[in-house]
């Protein structure tokens, strides 16, 4: 890893813009609530008070309880180094589709199992909500990346997110189509509204908050923290995905890029927050049939590389 | 008002109890006792406007238990056995109602200390019911909630996401109410009725009224009666608000939420310049009402009508958004029969096509009649649009009030004296639904009991039926959508 | 690589799709509308590659009649009948839309094999955009239980044929074009009448029942 500028805009942005995100969501849902809402930064403060509690352990957890939060995050902290989530060259290169993936397989399986170690009921039912839910989510996600890739002739991340525009040739359809598949199988995986409210408290209906009920202190911490830069990688593809396709459309100029890619993760931040104030939170019969939008879209995003590659 | 006492023998009183529920314009109001050596089966006559009780005189410590043919019964009957350690004989299965495991078996609330000093032992089964089969998993949630509402502990069995039973163990709020309230002079009584339950403070303070005015024969100056059915429509109206706010709050809807607890702090308002307080406490006294309203109507009448606005515009965007809709169709069902047996009231029974509103029948004739709606579904739409449809009754009544509010004094001398040996009974149609305080005096004419049946004892049972086979996500949506009483019910 | 005209053909055939995977009345609806806006506009486009003044009309008459009257009448109408979502039948909804995007597959296929117009590239996606509508609401017709998703059904195929229409050939004549869509128009009104009849003498308006009307 050499120290260049681009590796040191991804390392800037990566230490502050997870939290801005959280912070401008939180920010706008205030808002909509006439409420003035913690301040951007709160997140990061509760951070370093996390850090610095003491941790409350059952005793019937092991070292799985432990090591979990640890696995996530240091599986979250080299995805962010290595896949091109601005549209610049990562510091880790050779990031490919299915490494990504199977990281963040690797990284769910463990945040499933440590939360059954805590032996809580509201843990191990949000466990395995969440493993029903990313089981009907991934393949829309894997085929929106698949589409991008059979465009892009490479699974290589690389090769498909942070390239120049004048290197780009995956056509719009699928840069949007995929785009939209992402947004709303990250909604699922990042458990946003409609699937899971992330600011409720009844036990009962949660997923993600549920499943780290029994964390605490530095533990709990190292959950936010992975959650944030989880945040982050998401949106930082999706909004690839919008930029890439808005620039076939108006011709953007290159230095601008990865501006105008922090600009439109901050109005992804925007849009959930909306769609968290305004939509109600679905039935859990009914999750389905929304994350079949998602698959949906990823499908037509395929389709659409399969045909402009038969054309051309 | 006075009830008729008629004696009824132990062993004609089930075929009586059964053939009385026969009749569609026939209640079973209560059924308790005095000092733990009768049965006293309050009654309603809706036809008549009459209350009776049957007071049945039994040897020993148990009798025989009405649950396994008058369902409504087995609520009744569990806390006739914490508080008196009588026995049901044939009960299909006896729980604690009222007390919890902290209570030690020898423990009976409404017991004299010299029947305690007897040693007797009453053995109280704490377990619960065991779902089997493969699975089958217990989530308990409670008696500690993540949210400020009151405790309750809920044991629901799990199959994946359905819930298959659900046992509901209440209790933690016992405080002896009832017992407080027989040794405290006269003029403190409405106090701790008022106490009973602190969201339904107005109505438990008219109900109390009405009882002890009915034994000491005070009539109430009509200006008194306004008033106070103007104070029983506010806390309706705010605790409606509350209620839908709540209701948002589970389903996610942030932004109206905010609106709905915004505007249930207008209502808190209205309650400020009727009676001086928010929560209508210390309004109500037996005999009228503690404050004059008169130079505060005007400003009352101001904050009225853009309240209504207000209120209109949040809850059409609540209730008529497709998803809101969508998601509370179907959720929670209880039947019409299931209703009708088990005696449900307020918005839960008129949500599941049980008519019946003590407004109609039991208020005073001056008052303005409500308009009653009930729907049929029984699911937690409906009863969202009964409470909907509420807010507008209640809004419309204060309205009908306001322009009609007779002019003379708010209230008459408080009784000193009660009638000895009688038994009344207050009823009023609380934001719950029918709330019941009965006082039954000794031979000196002093309260030997005070019994409050709150609406949620009829409610609670409802409640476990219709979570059955529901998304254990859905058990908040259901449980907001009865807003049942804590503290109401464990007295 | 993608002029306009079938841009705005296949935006309004993944509107059908989307409309297919939900079984919302008022979502329906909306999407219904959305996609015959869609089709306004690539009619509008073909309107100033041919220069003909009449198709501007028939715009027109698809903005009012198809984008605004019928949408609104069909929701008063579910609104009337407390028609608020669909179950299905036959398939569940999330599939049924995942049928239809192999229906879009599919039509593509077809376009590119159509005998007249084979190797011009623009024409041929028109062409897709139009069959695939024309399947999807046939598709949506065959899979939706309540009387009223077949008229939205019904309505989505009538705007397959009419797209196919407009863009592959060198246009109909302009009072065929609007008596198409006053027979619309008349259809709608019609079928809403009679699934508001349903309701009353039913009191439901589910079409699967109607296999009982056999014995």
């Amino acid at each position: 890893m050499i120290l260049t500028s681009a590796n040191l805009v991804f390392i800037v942005t990566l230490t502050i813009m997870p939290f801005l995100l959280i912070g401008v969501i939180k920010k706008i849902k205030a808002c909509f609530q006439n409420r003035v809402g913690p301040p951007v930064f709160q997140s990061l403060y509760n951070l370093v008070k996390l850090f610095n509690k003491d941790e409350i352990l059952s005793k019937d957890c092991s070292w799985i309880f432990r090591s979990g939060p640890l696995i996530s995050f240091s599986g979250m902290l080299l995805l962010c180094l290595s896949v091109p989530w601005l549209p610049l060259q990562p510091p880790v290169p050779g990031c490919d589709i299915f490494l990504f993936v199977y990281v963040l397989a690797l990284i769910r399986f463990f945040s499933i199992i440590s939360s059954i170690d805590a032996g809580s009921p509201f843990s191990s039912f949000a466990a395995s909500r969440e493993a029903t839910l990313s089981f009907l989510a991934e393949p829309a996600f894997v085929l929106a990346l698949v589409a991008l890739g059979i465009s892009a002739h490479s699974s290589d991340l690389a090769l498909i997110f942070g390239q120049p525009i004048e290197n780009n040739r995956i056509p719009l359809s699928v840069w949007f189509f995929s785009g939209l598949a992402l947004f709303l199988s990250g909604i699922v995986e990042l458990s946003r509204m409609p699937i899971d409210d992330p600011s409720t408290h009844l036990e009962l209906t949660m997923v993600h908050e549920a499943m780290v009920i029994e964390n605490s202190g530095p533990n709990l911490a190292l959950v936010e923290w992975s959650y944030a830069l989880k945040l982050l990688l998401f949106f930082g593809l999706i909004a690839q995905c919008f930029v890439y396709s808005l620039s076939k459309i108006i011709a953007l100029p290159p230095l601008l890029l990865p501006l105008s890619v922090l600009v439109v993760m901050l109005a992804l931040g925007c849009l959930t927050a909306m769609i968290e104030s305004f939509s109600v939170k679905l039935s859990w019969g009914k999750n389905p049939d929304f994350i079949a939008y998602a698959v949906s879209m990823s499908l037509l995003s395929s389709l659409a590389a399969f045909a402009m590659n038969g054309g051309s | 008002m006075i009830s008729i006492i008629e004696p009824k023998d132990e062993m004609e009183l089930l075929p009586a109890l059964k053939q009385w529920l026969q009749n569609d314009e026939h209640r079973l109001g209560l059924i308790t006792s005095l000092d733990g050596k009768q049965l006293v089966t309050l009654l309603l006559d809706l036809a008549s406007r009459q209350a009776k009780c049957w007071i049945t005189e039994f040897a020993g410590d148990s009798y025989r238990s009405f649950t396994s043919s008058v369902p409504q019964a087995h609520w009744f009957e569990r806390a006739l056995f914490d508080m008196y350690g009588l026995l049901p004989k044939g009960h299909p299965r006896l729980k604690p109602a009222l007390l919890n495991e902290a209570y030690s078996g020898i423990f009976a609330p409404l017991r004299s200390l010299a029947e305690h000093d007897e040693g007797k032992s009453y053995e109280r089964d704490l377990s619960y019911m065991d779902v089997g089969g493969e699975g089958v998993y217990e989530v308990p949630v409670g008696p500690v909630h993540a949210g400020i509402i009151e405790p309750g502990h809920f044991r629901l069995s799990c199959m994946g996401e359905r819930i298959l039973n659900l046992e509901i163990r209440l209790g933690f709020l016992h405080r002896g109410v009832e017992k407080r309230l027989t040794e405290v002079p006269l003029t403190k009584t409405r106090f701790i009725a008022e106490a009973v339950a602190s969201d339904t403070a107005a109505a438990n303070a008219i109900a109390s009224a009405q009882a002890i005015e009915s034994l000491a024969g005070l009539v109430v100056p009509e200006k008194a009666v306004c008033l106070r059915a103007l104070a029983l429509e506010i806390e309706r109206l705010s605790m409606h608000v509350c209620d839908l706010g709540g209701m948002a709050a589970d389903l996610g809807c942030g932004a109206i939420s905010a609106a709905f607890s915004r505007l249930r702090g207008s209502v808190f308002r209205l309650g400020e310049l009727l009676s001086g307080s928010r929560f209508l406490r210390a309004y109500i006294l037996p005999g009228g009402v503690a404050r004059d309203a008169d130079r505060y109507l005007a400003e009352f009448a101001r904050t009225l009508k853009p309240l209504r606005k207000e209120l209109n515009v949040v809850i059409d965007s609540f209730i008529s958004d497709a998803m809101v809709l969508e998601r509370l169709d179907g959720v929670g069902v209880l039947s019409p029969a299931f209703a009708k047996e088990f005696g449900l009231v307020g918005v839960a029974g008129r949500a599941s096509a049980v008519s019946y509103d003590v407004r109609k029948v039991f208020q005073n004739k001056i008052l303005p009649e409500p308009r009653i709606r009930f729907e049929s579904a029984g699911d937690a739409l409906s009863r969202t649009k009964i409470r909907v449809f509420e807010i507008g009754t209640s809004l419309d009544l204060i309205e009908q009030l306001l322009a009609s509010l007779p002019s003379g004094p708010i209230a008459v001398a408080a009784p000193e004296l009660l009638v000895p040996d009688s038994i009344a009974v207050g009823i009023v149609e609380a934001f719950r639904g029918e709330l019941i305080h009965m006082i039954s005096t000794d031979n000196k004419g002093r309260i030997k009991r005070y019994a409050v049946k709150d609406p949620s004892l009829n409610n609670w049972t409802g409640l476990a039926i219709a979570v059955r086979n529901n998304f254990l996500a859905d058990f908040p949506v259901c449980n907001k959508s009865f807003g049942l009483s804590y503290s109401g019910h464990d007295l | 690589m993608m002029n306009e005209v079938n841009l705005l053909t296949v935006t309004a055939a993944v509107f059908a799709i989307m409309m297919s995977g939900s079984g919302q009345s008022r979502t329906n609806l909306l999407l219904y509308a959305m996609q015959t806006f869609f089709i306004a506009l690539a009619c509008l486009a073909q309107a100033e590659a041919k220069g003909s003044p009449e198709l501007y009309t028939v715009v027109i008459g698809i903005i009012v009649i198809k984008v605004l009257t019928v949408p609104y009448f069909l929701s008063w109408l579910a609104n009337k009948i407390e028609a608020r979502s669909d179950p299905g039948a036959f398939l569940p909804i999330p599939l049924t839309m995942h049928v239809s995007i192999l229906l879009f597959a599919l039509s593509h296929f077809l376009a590119l094999g159509l005998p007249l117009f084979k190797g011009i590239g623009s024409v041929a996606s028109d062409a897709t955009g139009a069959i695939s509508l024309l399947l999807t609401g046939m598709l949506f017709m065959l899979t939706r239980r309540f009387a009223l998703g077949q008229i939205i059904g019904f309505l989505t195929l009538e705007n397959g044929i009419f797209l196919f229409a407009v863009t592959q050939t060198k246009g109909m004549p302009f009072i065929i074009e609007m008596g198409i869509l006053l027979d619309v128009l008349v259809a709608v009104m019609i079928g809403g009448l009679f699934v508001f009849r349903i309701q009353k003498s039913f009191e439901h308006i589910d079409v699967t029942q109607l296999n009982g009307l056999k014995e």
